[in-house]
């Protein structure tokens, strides 16, 4: 159920100022069936919620085609106009740069970018608030970015590295499979971390967009011999951004 | 990734003291550690514990800081402790001797989250075992 101001709120007053099959209508039906109370203060926080998860989806489909490549930390790459690599394998925003364009740019010259799963993620997290926020706003907000994994998260992004147990598994959350027999040689295979996205779909960097099914014959893969674990979706679990404290810059 | 075929495949529990000693070479020089970490934690020996937790007592803050978030010994014991160092370690030690024979390895590393928890206690197991010391005790054996 949805509530807001502590009442109950009835997905039908806005349910139509989205098209059928749009993500924020599959979110409101979904987040409205739930046993679990999510709670808004405003109409417009909750909005804001599904406006960014929106953008988080379609963050994930564009990063899935802008190029970016995959690799372990020990062979990232990076666009050095904007970014300096640094010795751990992570991005950090050349000083002076403009954090926004910054971001873009991975988008835009994806094939000029070469990471692992979790960090690009985080970049997913950082395009769709390009969408949310104005450029000002962004770069305010977020003056020097360090890509790195769960490493190194602005503070105003600290929730996406930490998952937690949910109720439901909605569309925009950071979710995991695992892969708990994965062969010692290839330890970025220990899991994929994913978007998740509508129609049962995934998005995980290095495999794509793809079903649970799929994934999970790619990991299982990569296992050690003698493997007797297959591969799995961390269910309950679900990393998200705290959507009400950044609602409160948009 | 050689350091975790001959931990992980050839079973080679000797390395672990030079593997933990380089994790946290590799940390003071920022340099990166979760693949390694990662090898670690999957060796499954409890000796891992002990190892980082000699990092407690050091001199170096950032030795300190990793491995406290390697131990999850979180702020709040940190304080409890005064923050003394000798102290912690100590009473990790104290802890570590009492769980150990339920400690199991959850599996999480820093891929999956920032925050990762890579041991804990079976209590379901050790609360039994207390149970039946109990009623050993009530029996007089």
């Amino acid at each position: 159920m949805i509530e807001i101001s502590n009442f109950s709120f009835h997905i039908e007053q806005i349910i139509n100022q989205y098209p059928i099959n749009s993500i924020e209508r599959q979110l409101l039906e979904q987040m409205n069936k739930s046993t679990q109370a999510y709670n808004y203060e405003t109409l417009d926080q909750l909005q804001f919620e599904l406006s960014l998860r929106k953008e988080i989806v379609n963050a994930s489909v564009a990063l899935n085609s802008s190029g970016l490549k995959f690799s372990t930390f020990y062979e990232s790459k990076c666009n050095l106009e904007y970014w300096d690599r640094t010795n751990n394998g992570g991005f950090r925003l050349k000083r002076g740069e403009n954090p926004h364009n910054a971001i873009i740019d991975i988008f835009k010259n994806g094939h000029k970018y070469a990471t692992e799963c979790a960090t690009a993620i985080a970049i997913i997290y950082y395009g769709a608030l390009t969408k949310v926020f104005s450029e000002e706003t962004f770069n305010r907000l977020f003056p020097s970015i360090y890509l790195m994994n769960w490493h190194t998260l602005d503070p105003l992004l600290k929730e996406i590295g930490a998952p937690k147990r949910v109720t439901d598994i909605l569309l925009g959350d950071r979710c995991y499979f695992n892969n708990p027999d994965v062969n010692p040689q290839t330890p970025e295979l220990q899991g994929e971390n994913v978007i998740i996205l509508p129609n049962n779909l995934y998005y995980g960097h290095g495999i794509g967009i793809s079903t649970s099914d799929r994934i999970i014959r790619i990991l299982n893969a990569n296992r050690k011999e003698g493997a007797t674990q297959s591969a799995y979706f961390i269910e309950n679990s679900a990393a998200r951004p705290n959507f009400k404290q950044l609602y409160k810059f948009r | 990734m050689l350091v975790s075929v001959l931990i992980n495949t050839y079973r080679d529990k000797n390395i672990l003291p030079l593997v933990v000693d380089l994790i946290f070479k590799r940390n003071r020089n920022e340099q990166y550690i979760h693949d390694l970490v990662w090898a670690l934690f999957r060796s499954g020996d409890l000796q891992v514990l002990r190892l980082i937790a000699e990092y407690i007592k050091s001199s170096d803050p950032k030795d300190v800081e990793l491995a406290t978030k390697l131990l999850n010994i979180d702020e709040a014991n940190m304080r409890a402790h005064n923050y003394d160092q000798e102290r912690l370690y100590e009473s990790y030690l104290n802890w570590l001797e009492e769980n150990q024979p339920y400690l199991y390895f959850t599996q999480e590393s820093f891929h999956y989250t920032s925050k990762p928890i890579f041991y804990a206690v079976n209590l379901q197991r050790k609360n039994y075992k207390k149970d039946i010391d109990i009623e050993l005790g009530r029996r007089g054996r």
